[in-house]
């Protein structure tokens, strides 16, 4: 399988999945997305972004979780 | 002993809560239905023990203001009842492990179990309990299945000395755990899955969006027009009208009391809304006009509420509600102000930042007019066309926007950015929708009708001592200037201080032009909130907050009513 690219969870686009690397940000928004089960080695799917900079919606662990455009910007995945 | 319900947001906790204790509280299917705990009591065995239902929390770790509050209730329990949704094993055992680590019994109700086995998820209970070292009881508690046996475990809560971990150790565990017990049948997305997900999507959900809310619209809008003229304009006009005009034979046809209790019969007819005494407006208008709407409408937010809609449409809007220094979650709150701004002011508490719960709480007075109100200026305004009902909404919208984007610019402090977790659509049960119902109607009668009846009294008693027109001597020169209304529209908007419904009928009996009735019923809306939300204001945003808050209300009604004035004169 071809290696896939690393890309924001802002950035993928609608129905793609990846695999979580590494989430910039302080220790509190860590545990804040690691509490909803997003944290790196877990395979997230986006489901849909808005215009203008919205959020970003994924999924995780069929669990659907909206996330600002700042955070999703900071949450790298490589695609699959 | 003291109980505690604890658990990750939206697991059920206040339906376990509500089948536990009997007492009834609103739940709903998004995360934060519950705004602060709520007591109540339950039999075990000969003991009468408490439970609390705190609120939902991801983590023990204190990452926002909820979840320190959880934590501090953590202290006060002597048993937990862990609530977890079965279809979410992983993260919600996280907060389990945390639980299982302090030194309370637990018990766990593997909730939503129905659909867990519907979503192809199999978990083995009896290696679950083994890992966990507690009882485990699969619960439905939507339909009760379950509860007796979670009672029955009570008894066996074990407190079975997990080590404290660090969290990438509980996380560990956890996926450990969850290996052993749980197998899922892979399945692919369903069709309802992915119509799901285009409510999601910029260009389809936006699309529905504006379906969903100009359906809830339209939809309760002619729902209780069709209650008023079917149903409650026949029996006031052909059954209550002729005991009314007994009543009035029977006081005399005139005087005080006459006056109170019956009103103004003018050419010895009854005018529900004109007449003005406790048997007429003070019943015809909580009963024949604003009731159809309260039922109506309040039939519409709860199917939203519990379908799961309603996180979807925060999604839709937070980039928009940025734009007013809030984030898209704020629409929950808006949205039950609606219905009454109590319950949205109260419901501001899921927001995370002071500086979003002042703007939203203010937002929410000024700019939305609860359903007595909307009520009222559908039957009154939209006599004079609907054209002027639309012109009421649109300034209050663009009222709302306006000020959203001043105050986004003077409140200090931040607006954090958002991070919901989306729950499943689910099919709203007629019975918890009808309970719900039941509860906020009987609200209605029980808190509304008697004020109105208060407000109907106080406004005779203070006429027939002319009290009103040393109020409406001092406030005139405004009124009549800048809002152009009359000098009598005065008593009408202090009696919007009681009740906005009473006060807007008030109106009808002055003669107004469409277009200062237009301006009555925005100045109503915006002026000063109704006591009960004013006193929940005073709880939520504290004495500072309310006065700022009462300042933008003043500045605002005034330049909004001084302009609409202008252009419509």
């Amino acid at each position: 399988m071809q290696e896939g690219n690393l890309v924001t969870a802002a950035e993928m686009s609608d129905g793609q999945s990846g695999i979580v690397t590494r989430i910039e940000g302080g220790q509190k928004m860590q545990s804040r997305l690691e509490a909803l089960g997003i944290r790196p080695g877990r395979k997230i799917r986006k489901v849909s972004s808005a215009f203008l900079k919205g959020p970003s919606v994924i999924e995780v662990e069929g669990c659907s979780i909206a996330i600002g455009f700042g955070m999703a910007s900071r949450i790298y995945a490589r695609t699959e | 002993m003291k109980i505690l319900l604890v658990g990750n947001p939206n697991v059920g906790k206040s339906v376990v809560f509500s089948r536990l204790t009997g007492v009834h509280v609103l739940s709903s299917n998004y995360p934060g239905s519950t705004v602060s705990y709520t007591n109540g009591f339950m039999k075990l065995g000969e003991e009468q023990v408490e439970i609390t239902d705190v609120p939902g929390t991801y983590t023990l770790d204190p990452t926002c203001e909820a979840e320190k509050v959880a934590r501090e209730m953590l202290g006060h329990g002597d048993l937990i009842i862990d609530v977890v949704d079965a279809t979410n094993l992983e993260r919600n055992l996280y907060l389990t492990l945390q639980l299982l680590e302090r030194n309370t019994p637990v018990v766990v109700a593997l909730n939503v179990w129905d659909d867990a086995r519907h979503h192809g998820i199999d978990i083995d209970l009896g290696k679950l309990e083994a890992a966990l070292g507690v009882p485990v009881i699969p619960t439905v508690a939507v339909s009760g299945e379950g509860m007796k046996q979670l009672v029955e475990a009570l008894p066996r809560a074990a407190v079975p000395a997990h080590p404290a971990r660090s969290s990438a150790e509980r996380w560990m565990a956890v996926g450990e755990i969850v290996g052993r017990v749980q197998q899922v049948s892979h399945r692919h997305h369903t069709w309802r899955e992915r119509l799901a997900d285009a409510t999601l999507r910029p260009v389809s959900g936006g699309l529905i969006a504006a379906a969903v809310l100009a359906g809830i619209f339209v939809g309760v809008r002619l729902a209780s027009e069709g209650l008023i003229a079917r149903v409650m304009d026949p029996l006031f006009e052909g059954v209550w009208a002729p005991v009314v005009l007994q009543v009035s034979r029977l006081l005399g046809g005139g005087g005080l009391l006459h006056d109170i209790v019956v009103g103004d019969l003018a050419g010895g007819k009854v005018h529900f809304v004109e007449s003005f005494g406790l048997l007429t407006s003070g019943l015809y208008v909580p009963i024949a006009m604003v009731f159809p709407y309260i039922l109506s409408f309040y039939l519409a937010l709860g199917l939203l509420e519990d379908s799961g809609y309603l996180p979807r449409l925060a999604v839709m809007l937070d980039t928009l509600m940025h734009r007013l220094g809030l984030h898209g979650y704020a629409i929950i709150p808006t949205m039950l102000g609606f219905g009454c701004n109590v319950p949205g002011v109260m419901a501001t508490r899921v927001l995370e930042s002071r500086r979003e719960r002042f703007i939203a709480a203010t937002l929410i007075s000024i700019a939305i007019p609860c359903a007595s109100l909307q009520a009222m200026i559908f039957g009154l305004v939209g006599q004079r066309g609907g054209r002027y009902v639309l012109l009421v909404y649109a300034v209050l919208f663009l009222v709302w926007m306006g000020l959203g984007f001043v105050l986004r610019r003077l409140v200090r402090g931040f607006t954090p950015e958002l991070l919901i977790e989306i729950p499943p659509y689910r099919l709203p049960s007629p019975r918890a929708i009808a309970q719900k119902l039941w509860a906020r109607v009987r609200g209605f009668f029980v808190e509304a009708i008697p004020l109105v009846l208060g407000a109907v009294l106080a406004v005779n008693l203070l006429y027939s001592f002319g009290l009103f027109d040393a109020i409406a001597d001092f406030f005139a020169p405004v009124v009549t200037t800048v809002l152009g209304l009359p000098r009598e529209s005065v008593a009408a908007l202090a009696v919007g201080f009681l009740r906005k419904d009473v006060a807007l009928g008030m109106l009808a009996p002055l003669g107004l032009t469409a277009g200062q009735l237009v301006v009555g019923s925005v100045v109503l809306a915006m002026f000063f909130p109704c006591i009960a939300t004013f006193i929940v204001l005073l709880r939520e945003i504290g004495l500072r907050g309310l006065a700022k808050s009462t300042g933008i209300m003043l500045a605002a009604t005034l330049v909004t009513g001084g302009i609409l004035n202008l252009l419509l004169d």
